[in-house]
């Protein structure tokens, strides 16, 4: 079985509702991490340094910072749980029920 | 309940409409997140995991019907239809855009509400008893003092920027029920003085949890009441003066009061407060008996009729009587009774309540607590003013909107922070371990025979989930990349305040869980009559349970 290479992925969150959004090639922001762009070189983590520092200095998004991503299923995944629980949401229902609540070992 | 004046609501909406200009230049540009970034958090706005977090104020756990109706709507209207209810009394919510906040000031302003000072290096939200007022066992009403502080605090310019957050909470019990020892002041009233039934104040300070738990030192046995600004303000400017400001894990009060000496640190206030207590600050009485006036007992029904029905209830009803020994407190009013509303649901999430059952607590406050609703630090919610013979009535309209677990003080009675599910600082989950332990014991009458049991769960050192003063802490961190969770025993954030022992290496998540059954079945194992966990853990000490989890040397 191969194993992914690691790239960098762009985040910040989003200026006007604090959403985690993810850098894509174009240099606009996704909510869905899927749509981002991969850096696995030095030229493409400057390419996405740049757009999220332009980013932050126009005021669409707050605090730009790279995370690592590997390749699974065919779709970056975060490689750290902080960042994975924050691309895909909490690991716990929304709501106080118990019948929808309980959501443990995912 | 305190009645907003006319200077209350020009204030607050001078304040939101403040905030709306400054969200409207952080929008258009004109501000920076750097200089955005103090005067959101001074707005109870923080940043999180996946969006904005607007923590709003129920100063000392106090609020109306007509709020908790306005919390329900801004829950349906501004976020995803819940709230959140803290440790500090706050209730918060998750996911609010940062261009609808405005708005939701204004609506909290409507109602007499506000998120100042939830957060920044200020005095933050006052806490309480969240009995306060009724209990049988009180010295006097601790929201009394709590509404003079939260006067005093509000802004005070000297204040603003200290060298951090400073929490105070006042009991009039001494059971206890508001961790005062885990606060940077806590406030104790006693009657005391030269007559022996003038009210006062024990002060202690310095207690807290976090990276350097400590237990608060008594610095004054007794400060009378027209005093109490004084002496504040004289522990204030102390700190102020010589909190460090170097290290922000050295500069809480608890650090200076620790490097200082509880001696020369006294001193210092002292000092301090003879040059002040004498002057504008000595509390006028008749402002105090204006305040007092607000949280005068409401008018009771006739206690002899109060009472019907409700003793053959019971009987007939084992599930209602297993409510009844857990969720229902002694009422200084005869024929009333104190009632908690269980936020713990087994399997759910701890201090979480949807809109619809915000409106329910709403309505059942209405029919059958004068209006009136707490939160207390233990993430609960309670009426405080039951007739003792509509409690089967009250219990039965918990019971339909999910909310009538009879299990305060009980293992699945678990306080957990968002943890990692949502907060940035966090290392580890809480929530789902909490939502695990608790499901281990969905038994209701096993939970009540095992009997007061607090476990309390952190996601990370800050220890928002109060894990040090868990009789079973859990503390979340990670340990090379994985959720790694360590446990304590033996705290308590009562009377007898303590700190909880680590017992030893830590566990993953089922480990954790597993562990804590462990724990649980070694208890069962070796209690004698009558005995609580915390009591078999004072006689037996940490190890007989250390070799239940671990295993014998």
């Amino acid at each position: 079985m191969s194993v992914s290479p690691v790239y960098q992925v762009m985040t910040a969150n989003r200026l006007t509702d604090g959403l985690a959004v993810y850098c894509r090639s174009d240099g606009s922001w996704s909510p869905d991490i899927a749509l981002a762009a991969g850096a696995h070189d030095d030229a493409g983590r400057e390419k996405l340094h740049l757009h999220g520092q332009q980013s932050a200095e126009d005021h669409h998004v707050v605090d730009p910072y790279f995370i690592d991503a590997v390749i699974a299923d065919g779709l970056f995944e975060p490689v750290r749980l902080r960042e994975r629980i924050r691309a895909s949401g909490p690991t716990v229902a929304l709501a106080a029920l118990p019948s929808q609540a309980y959501a443990v070992g995912d | 309940m305190y009645q907003y004046r006319d200077i209350d609501r020009d204030f607050v909406r001078q304040r939101v409409e403040q905030f709306r200009d400054q969200v409207r230049r952080r929008l258009d540009g004109d501000l920076s997140e750097d200089e955005f970034k103090p005067l959101r958090l001074m707005n109870g706005v923080y940043l999180q995991l996946h969006a904005y977090m607007l923590r709003v104020a129920i100063p000392y756990g106090t609020l109306s019907s007509d709020q908790m109706r306005r919390l329900a709507h801004i829950a349906r209207r501004y976020d995803k239809g819940f709230g959140h209810f803290t440790t500090r009394q706050n209730v918060q919510f998750n996911w609010p855009k940062l261009i609808d906040i405005p708005d939701i000031l204004g609506e909290l302003a409507d109602v007499d509400m506000h998120a100042i000072q939830t957060s920044g290096n200020c005095i933050r939200n006052v806490t309480a008893d969240h009995f306060a007022g009724v209990a049988a066992d009180e010295v006097d009403d601790p929201r009394i003092y709590g509404e003079i502080i939260r006067q005093w605090s509000t802004l005070h310019p000297e204040f603003t920027f200290l060298p951090r957050k400073f929490k105070i909470a006042v009991t009039g019990s001494p059971a206890d029920r508001a961790a005062t020892r885990f606060h940077d002041i806590g406030l104790i009233l006693r009657k005391g003085g030269e007559s022996g039934d003038r009210i006062g104040f024990e002060v202690v300070v310095g207690g807290g949890q976090g990276r350097t738990p400590m237990v608060a030192k008594t610095i004054r046995d007794f400060v009378p009441e027209q005093d109490m600004l004084s002496y504040l303000e004289a522990i204030l400017r102390v700190y102020n003066m010589l909190g460090r400001r170097d290290n922000k894990y050295k500069a809480r009060i608890k650090i200076l009061l620790h490097e200082t000496g509880v001696e020369k640190f006294t001193q210092l206030v002292e000092d301090e407060w003879r040059h002040i207590k004498d002057g504008p600050l000595v509390l006028p009485v008749d402002t105090v008996a204006a305040i007092r006036a607000d949280f005068a007992l409401p008018p009771y029904q006739d206690a002899a009729a109060a009472s019907d029905g409700f003793e053959p209830a019971r009987v007939a009803n084992p599930d209602f009587d297993l409510w009844v020994t857990r969720n229902v407190h002694a009422h200084k009013q005869p024929g009333y009774a104190i009632a908690t509303v269980s936020l713990k649901p087994v399997g759910g999430i701890p201090g979480d309540a949807t809109a619809e059952q915000m409106d329910a607590v709403a309505d059942l406050a209405d029919r059958f607590s004068l209006g009136e609703i707490r939160v207390s630090h233990e993430q609960n919610l309670v009426f405080a003013h039951v007739r003792r013979a509509d409690l089967f009535a009250l219990w039965q309209a918990l019971q339909a909107i999910g909310l009538a677990t009879a299990n305060e003080g009980l293992v699945s009675d678990i306080i957990a922070c968002p943890g990692l599910d949502y907060c940035a600082l966090a290392n580890a989950r809480s929530i789902p371990v909490s939502q695990r332990i608790s499901s281990l014991f969905d038994d209701m009458r096993k939970q009540h025979d095992i009997g007061e049991l607090k476990i309390k769960i952190s996601g990370c050192i800050n220890a928002c989930g109060h894990h040090h003063v868990g009789h079973i802490g859990i503390l979340g961190v990670d340990r090379r990349g994985t959720e790694n969770y360590q446990i304590t025993l033996g705290g308590d954030a009562g009377p007898d305040a303590n700190i909880g022992t680590i017992i030893g290496p830590g566990f993953d998540d089922d480990g954790v869980v597993a562990a804590v059954k462990t724990l649980i079945h070694r208890y069962l194992d070796i209690r004698d009559d009558g005995e609580r966990f915390i009591d078999t853990f004072r006689r037996a000490g940490v190890r007989p349970f250390k070799e239940a989890v671990y295993g014998s040397a």
